[in-house]
Order: C-alpha cells, then sequence, then structure tokens
C-alpha cells in the first residue's frame, strides 16, 4: 500500500489538495458567519493555508498509520486469532449483523422516507428521492413537497373514475391523453414515513399516538374525541342481550356502554374520519405525531455512526500522542503525562454537559467536545506497548540498518502494539453510544428535530402513561449495546487470550 | 512514597485551576448567559405591565429599551463588567475562602444550597454503592469458583443484561412498568418519602395541600398552636410532625411524618427502592466481572500451585490465600467511589426527581446560574481528585509490594 502511495504520491497530493482545499472553502461561510464575514481572498487563502498543512502534516500520517493497520490486520498472529474469533459463534454473528444492520440503516432513506422514491405523471416518470419536486407539478396544492400517501390514494381514485368512464362511454379529453401515457402511480418506500415529518393532519385525536395494531386504544381515544357516529337510542336491554350477546352492558352508565360498543367495534366512525391500518405506525407516534418506529431506525444510524466516529477519532489522537510518549520518552513523556492525568480529572459527564448546554452544537460539533473529553484512555495502552516493544531486539536492528524514526514507529512498532485497539474498541462504542444517550435524555444533545433515542426517552419520562415512548427505545438500545458488547467479549476472548488455568 | 503523595496533592493546583479556568472562560464568552435573560426577562416584564397600562415607569424605562447605564448596573451585578481573567482570580480568590457566590435564581449562597441538597445524593449514592458490592463480590467470587459451570453461564447472561441497559434507562422503564403509570402500582414513583394523607390520621381531611389553615376547624387548630391563619397547609409541614400514628407500616398511603421512627425509616427505604436499583444496575456489571477476572487471575498463580501442594482445602486456598489478594482492585475502587455516585446522579436523579445535588447541576445548567453550575464542577472535580489519590492511597496500603515513585 505504502509502495503504491509511493508510486503515485504527487498524483495523489495534487489531488487530495484540490480537494481538501474544496472542502475548506465550502466551509469557511460558516466558520466566518458567526462575526465579521471574511471576504471572499481571505477566505481563500485561510482554505488553502489550511488544505496545505492537512497535505504536509496530516495526510502522510494518515497514510502511514493506515498501513501499519493493514499489516496489523495482514499478519498471520491477526489471521490466527481471527479464525479464533470466527470459532466465537455469538460473537462472529452479533459482529456480522451490527455490520448489516449498520450498512442497512444507512440506505435507511430507501425503505423508510415520507418521500415517494419514485413517481409517473402524466407519462413523465420524477425520480423524487433525489430530486426535489414540488407538489404543483403533480397537480396537487401548494409548492413544498407532496404528500405522496395521500397522492397515492388519489391517484388510484382518478384512475378509477377513469376506468368508469371508459366503460360507461363518457370519455374526455384528458382521458384520451392518459391511453398514450398510461396510468399513474406513485412508489412509495416500503414504511412512507420520515422521521421529522409530523402527522398531526393526518391522524385523528391528539399525540402520542398508541401503535396501530393496538385497536382497542385507538377506538378508545375516538370515543374520548368523539369521533364516532353514535346511534340516535340507546340499545335496550333486550337488545343488548339478544343482539349482542353482553348482558353484563346491561346496566352500564350510556358513556360506558358507548366505550363498551366502541372497543368492540360495533359503531361507526364519523364518515370524515379515516381509521388508520393496521399496521400504519407500528410503534406509534411521538408527542409530536411524528412516527416513533422512523425515529428508532433513524436514530439507530445516528447513534451508531456518532460512537463510531467518536471511538476513531479518539483512538486516533490517543494512539498519536501514546505513541509519542512510549517512543520518545524523556521530559516530553513527564510533561505530557501530567497532561494528560490532568485532562481526565475532569467530571466527563458534567464538563461535557456543560459545554453541550451553553454551545447548543450541532452533530460535528458534539462529536468535538466528546472526542476533546475523551480522548486520553487509549495512550495509556499505546504507551505502555511502545515502551515495551521500544526495548525489542527488532527495533534495535531496525535502527541498526539506518531505519528512521518514522518508519520504526509506523512499521515496526505500531503494527505490533495495535492488538488494545482492537479488544477495547466495542466497549469504547458502547460507551459513546450510552453517553450520545444520556446527553439526549438531559436535553443537551443532538439539537431539536434530529432523531435519537434520549430524546424519546425524555418524551416517555413525560408520559409515563404511554409505554411505546419509553419501550422502544430502551428495547433498542438493550439490543444494540448487547449485540455490540457480545461483539466485543468475543473480540477480548481471541486477542487478549488470558489462559485462566485452574490449578489444583 | 511520601513525596509521591506530596506531589500528588500538589498537582491538584494545576489540575483544578484548568478545569475551573476553562468551565469559566466558556461560561463568560458565549451568548445566552444571566445578563441576556436578564434583559429578557426584564423586556417581557415591561411588555406585560405596558399591557396593562401602567404608564408610569420612568422615562429611561421605555417598552424593551435598556439604557446604558442599567446594562453596566446589570453586568455588575452578575459580575461581567470586568476582563474575564481578573474576573476568574477573584472568583478563585473566594472560592479559597469558601465562598462559592450567590445563586441568581435561588437568591442564596451556592455553598448553602450544596451542603443541602449533598446529604440526599450521598445517602442514595451510597446505599447503592454498598448494596453493589454486597451483591457482586459475593456473586464474582462464586463465579469464579464455580467457573465455565451452568451457574457462572447463567449469571454471565444476566451481567450481560445488566451491561446493555444503563441504570437511569431501567429507572424510567421501570417507573413506568411499577410505578403505577401504565401497568402496575407497587412502587412510590418519586420524592424521598410519601408526601401522601394517612386517611385514619384526624387531620386527614384538613391536609389537603393548598387548603387554608383558616378552613381548619377550631377544636382541632387548638392542637396545633403553631399554625397561623394565612399558612397554606402542606402535609410535610413541620407542624403536622407530631400527628399521633394510627397504622405505622401503612407506607403506600401513610403521611410520612405520620409515621414513627421505625415507620419513617421503613417508609424512606420503600421510597429509595427503586433509584438504589438503579445504581446498583449501574455498577453491577463491571464490579462482578473485574472481581470474577481478579479471583481468577489469582487462583492461576504459583502461589496457589503451593497452597494446594502442600494439602490445604480448597476452602482455605480460595478464601484464605487467593481471595485476599484479588480484593485489592475491588478495595480501590473505594476512592472512585464519590465522583461514581455523583456521575450516576446527574441522570437518577433527573429521572426520579430526587432534589439532590445531581438535579441541582442539571436545573442550574438550564437556568444559566453560572455561580452554581461552577460551584458543582468545583465541588465534583475536587471529589474526583480526592478519590484519585485516595485509590492510589489504599493500593499501597492494602498491597505491601506497591511502591510509588
Amino acid at each position: 500500500m505504502i509502495e503504491t502511495y509511493k508510486k503515485y504520491e504527487t498524483l495523489i497530493k495534487t489531488l487530495v489538495l484540490f480537494l481538501a482545499w474544496a472542502a475548506f472553502y465550502s466551509l469557511m461561510p460558516d466558520i466566518g458567519a458567526k462575526g465579521v464575514t471574511p471576504s471572499y481572498t481571505t477566505e481563500a487563502i485561510i482554505s488553502l493555508v489550511l488544505a496545505v498543512g492537512f497535505i504536509v502534516y496530516i495526510l502522510p500520517i494518515l497514510v502511514a498509520g493506515l498501513d501499519s493497520f493493514r499489516m496489523f490486520i495482514t499478519s498471520p498472529i491477526f489471521k490466527r486469532r481471527w479464525s479464533k474469533f470466527r470459532t466465537l459463534k455469538r460473537g462472529y454473528y452479533a459482529f456480522w449483523l451490527i455490520i448489516g444492520l449498520f450498512v442497512v440503516s444507512l440506505f435507511a432513506e430507501f425503505l423508510i422516507n415520507g418521500n415517494a422514491i419514485m413517481v409517473k405523471y402524466h407519462g413523465e416518470y420524477h425520480f423524487t428521492l433525489f430530486k426535489f419536486v414540488s407538489a404543483r407539478t403533480f397537480g396537487m396544492r401548494g409548492y413544498g413537497m407532496p404528500n405522496y400517501r395521500m397522492m397515492k390514494d388519489v391517484f388510484k381514485v382518478r384512475n378509477n373514475e377513469r376506468a368508469e368512464r371508459l366503460k360507461a362511454g363518457t370519455v374526455t379529453d384528458e382521458d384520451r391523453q392518459y391511453e398514450k401515457w398510461g396510468e399513474d402511480w406513485v412508489w412509495l418506500t416500503l414504511y412512507p414515513y420520515s422521521p421529522l415529518e409530523s402527522l398531526l393532519d393526518e391522524l385523528p385525536t391528539r399525540p402520542p399516538h398508541p401503535p396501530t395494531w393496538l385497536t382497542g386504544q385507538w377506538r378508545e381515544a375516538y370515543v374520548g374525541e368523539s369521533l364516532y357516529n353514535l346511534p340516535d337510542f340507546l340499545p335496550t336491554p333486550e337488545e343488548i342481550t339478544n343482539n349482542f350477546k353482553r348482558p353484563d352492558w346491561v346496566n352500564l352508565e350510556p358513556a360506558q356502554l358507548y366505550l363498551q360498543m366502541a372497543q368492540a367495534g360495533m359503531l361507526e366512525l364519523k364518515p370524515e374520519v379515516k381509521q388508520p391500518g393496521t399496521f400504519q405506525h407500528i410503534l406509534g407516534t411521538d408527542d409530536r405525531g411524528r412516527d416513533v418506529f422512523s425515529r428508532m431506525v433513524y436514530g439507530f444510524r445516528i447513534s451508531l455512526s456518532f460512537a463510531l466516529l467518536v471511538t476513531f477519532f479518539c483512538y486516533l489522537i490517543g494512539i498519536t500522542i501514546g505513541a509519542m510518549l512510549g517512543y520518545y520518552g524523556g521530559k516530553f513523556d513527564i510533561i505530557m503525562q501530567r497532561f494528560v492525568e490532568i485532562w481526565s480529572a475532569m467530571p466527563f459527564l458534567y464538563t461535557v454537559m456543560i459545554f453541550a448546554a451553553i454551545m447548543i452544537p450541532n452533530f460535528w460539533m458534539l462529536v468535538l467536545i466528546l472526542v476533546v473529553f475523551k480522548w486520553m484512555a487509549m495512550t495509556y495502552y499505546i504507551r505502555a506497548e511502545f515502551l515495551r516493544e521500544k526495548s525489542r531486539d527488532y527495533v534495535s536492528a531496525a535502527r541498526a540498518i539506518g531505519c528512521t524514526d518514522g518508519a520504526i514507529i509506523f512499521r515496526h512498532i505500531l503494527p505490533n502494539s495495535l492488538t488494545p485497539v482492537i479488544s477495547f474498541a466495542p466497549f469504547a462504542v458502547v460507551a459513546n453510544i450510552g453517553a450520545l444517550v444520556s446527553l439526549d435524555f438531559l436535553g443537551f444533545g443532538l439539537p431539536a428535530p434530529t432523531p435519537s433515542w434520549g430524546e424519546l426517552l425524555g418524551q416517555g419520562l413525560g408520559n409515563l402513561t404511554k409505554p411505546w415512548l419509553i419501550l422502544s427505545p430502551t428495547l433498542a438500545m438493550f439490543l444494540t449495546l448487547l449485540l455490540v458488547s457480545f461483539v466485543g467479549e468475543a473480540i477480548r476472548e481471541a486477542f487478549d487470550p488470558k489462559q485462566y488455568s485452574r490449578l489444583r | 512514597m511520601y513525596s509521591y503523595f506530596i506531589r500528588r496533592f500538589l498537582l491538584m493546583i494545576p489540575t483544578f485551576i484548568g478545569i475551573t479556568l476553562l468551565c469559566f472562560i466558556v461560561t463568560r464568552y458565549v451568548p445566552g448567559g444571566p445578563v441576556e435573560q436578564a434583559v429578557l426577562r426584564y423586556q417581557q416584564t415591561m411588555a406585560n405591565s405596558g399591557e396593562g397600562g401602567g404608564g408610569s415607569s420612568g422615562s429611561d424605562m421605555q417598552q424593551g429599551q435598556i439604557s446604558e447605564e442599567m446594562m453596566n448596573q446589570l453586568k455588575a451585578i452578575y459580575g461581567f463588567d470586568k476582563n474575564p481573567f481578573e474576573a476568574y482570580l477573584r472568583w478563585l480568590w473566594r472560592v479559597l475562602h469558601f465562598d462559592l457566590g450567590t445563586s441568581d435564581t435561588y437568591g442564596r449562597p451556592v455553598w448553602d444550597l450544596i451542603v443541602e441538597k449533598f446529604p440526599i445524593s450521598i445517602i442514595f449514592g451510597l446505599s447503592g454503592f454498598v448494596l453493589s458490592y454486597l451483591i457482586c463480590i459475593p456473586l464474582g467470587v462464586w463465579k469464579a469458583v464455580k467457573h465455565g459451570s451452568a451457574f457462572d453461564t447463567s449469571s454471565s447472561i444476566l451481567v450481560f443484561i445488566a451491561y446493555s441497559i444503563p441504570g437511569w434507562t431501567a429507572g424510567v422503564l421501570l417507573l413506568m412498568l411499577l410505578g403505577g403509570h401504565a401497568f402496575l402500582d407497587i412502587v412510590p414513583s418519586g420524592n424521598k418519602e410519601s408526601g401522601f394523607i394517612n386517611e385514619s390520621s384526624r387531620l386527614a381531611l384538613f391536609l389537603q395541600d393548598g387548603a387554608q389553615v383558616a378552613d381548619l376547624p377550631e377544636e382541632i387548630r387548638k392542637e396545633f398552636p403553631k399554625l397561623r391563619d394565612n399558612q397554606t397547609i402542606n402535609s410535610n409541614h413541620p407542624a403536622f410532625k407530631h400527628v399521633p400514628a394510627d397504622k405505622h407500616f401503612k407506607l403506600k398511603t401513610g403521611s410520612h411524618s405520620d409515621l414513627c421512627i421505625v415507620g419513617r425509616v421503613l417508609d424512606t427505604m420503600w421510597h429509595m427502592i427503586l433509584p438504589v436499583f438503579c445504581y446498583v444496575l449501574g455498577m453491577f456489571a463491571s464490579s462482578t466481572v473485574l472481581m470474577k477476572n481478579s479471583l481468577m487471575e489469582n487462583l492461576g498463580q504459583d502461589y496457589v500451585r503451593t497452597a494446594f501442594a502442600k494439602g490445604l482445602s480448597e476452602r482455605t486456598v480460595i478464601f484464605k490465600h487467593a481471595l485476599r489478594n484479588s480484593l485489592i482492585p475491588i478495595a480501590t475502587g473505594l476512592g472512585h467511589m464519590l465522583s461514581l455516585i455523583l456521575a450516576g446522579s446527574y441522570l437518577i436523579e433527573k429521572v426520579f426527581n430526587i432534589n439532590g445535588f445531581g438535579l441541582l447541576g442539571y436545573e442550574s445548567l438550564i437556568a444559566r446560574d453560572y455561580p452554581v453550575t461552577l460551584g458543582i464542577l468545583v465541588i465534583g472535580s475536587m471529589l474526583k481528585l480526592f478519590g484519585n489519590i485516595v485509590s492510589d492511597f489504599l493500593y499501597c496500603i492494602i498491597d505491601p509490594r506497591i511502591r510509588f515513585s
């Protein structure tokens, strides 16, 4: 890998320089927006400096680090441990399951989305998922995103009407054109509700709505909102016993009787009220009328990518600093170790709470805050590994043949000291998911409309009588953390072979 | 070795300064602080009074307008008029004299607030901690002794489950399941003691919260001379301390102050069950696994082999030789106890609405009450620093092989 890099070094660096410059340049206005807006030339200069710094200092380290990770992975000892890991079925299957779920959740837009994938209207195909199409294009009212679920129903009704007109022989001009165009249709996603979309307009009664398969609860709510067509006269006791075969209803108060009748499905809804389908909202809706299931799935994606990113950056910084401490030692080691000690004495949760409460961060800011207060853990392990490996013979040999410090660090020592990284990573992911959920729960996490488990749990604490708001995030979190800790346990067993020999 | 500890103590000073300076600067430079909030409050009240038609406000107090002079006064009140480093030094100087300032929202000294709330958190945290050690140490030992058996595997499942549910999440779940909201009504759902009214007590009819003392019949009022006419009745009021207790063990329905000592203790314990369970759950997995692994490691050592070779019974070897050594990592955990307890308390106290240290910190952050926030940060970080040193010290005392230098 490093050879390929060396071969095309100039080409790669030019390309990356351009990309980095473009990236920094596009990020610049955000940075400038707070105070004075810098002119475009200063922006260009600053972004150029940043990009060059990135290329000259960061990129070689990243490439070398990636290369030593490759060496670590291709080493025979890793392969042996990996085959050991594969024999631990529980962890191995959990590993693939969690990766599979994460990959699927990355494509959640194609599966769980209020936006339709494709629409055919007037013979034209619209790829609505990729390109915004205003409602007016489809002959609906408004300029925003159309409600595709409603549009599907409307198209169906229109198609039926057209078919009837065709049968009756009263064909209009439009109908003749439709013969050329073909029928309109909407290709909805598998679960057509977005996580951010409030469904208050579509659903009767107040949110949070129960899961739709709990029909009894819905009927009860309908009674409370008087959405049923009540019969003009109460049934007489004889009618109740004869028709409904429910003698225990005979002595009920009228309100109770209507409630019982509604729950048994004996009352008709008022014509303007639409009964939701059986599995329309499989986990109900939250207190702003947004679908819980879709928020759960998007929350899974955000939690896991957040945890993975925080773990990755923490380890990047932790490994770099730990390696420098272990390899160079001396005064730098002593001073830096004191600094790490000071830094890790911060009360983690409260400090992060303070920062998040005051700054009101977005996703990347929150990643940054957590990384700033969490990178220390890995330095200890890597430093210890480096101290141990430094005195080995192969390092002396490498130094004797004239390897540079960089070559010794990246090609010799680092590949041999990455075991703690692998065996601690799953537990770090668990801890980071927990941290994000806690912060969201307290209201210091991701900003408001972002789908997140912690925010849902916070809603659940405010609505303790609505179990679906508590059970769904708790179960989702439990299953995710369980899977990840299964993986972690198996990896630890495969990579940290502590033989507990019982002697007796 | 003593020089090591002296150095550790000296190192506390830069650590403390670093932590507080960082947070102090952040509170200074980020908008939305107490001054802005005060201005907002002022503008809102002015807008409201303007609607009421009261036009008697001063000439410089027009709606939504705040004069330069007033702004400076506000800044002076909240200590924002000096440059941040000078302000920080002043603040530090006061902290060294145990003066953490005055809370903006409560209007009371921060130190008093913290002292008031601290015992509540400590009671919950400490009982959770003790209980978790009482459960985890025997369980860990038993798991290590029976390593690989059915008991070990089945309790490992329990450990996995406990690891995958953060304590406070389980708190929300149990509150919903058992707290009488959605399913069962078994445990009380918040507070430290019952505030409900005992139906059999004589004052029961009048102890409705919100009723006026003047409403009480004359003969009952005579028994409670401390009550004044304009007071609102509150079942927790100290005046009701001596209400005779008819049924001591009516925990769910009785008022806490209606009960005798035993009853009060039981009542408090009953109210503490769920939060303490959450604390235990939070520490359960890590403590059990730590205990098990450390005993397993010791059981593989040569001195255990020697002890077996001497012909000692398994019981003696495990409990007299191996267990002692394997308790070292557990014992050093005592040092981290306080900070661990506080870390858990932010979430658990929020869930159960326990009026303790963590909830105070949370609410001060919501209200942007910076003196309280910084005060809690000071106490929290001091406890953590002391905890680190104490755990090192315990390590030294317990394990004579370890010499810090």
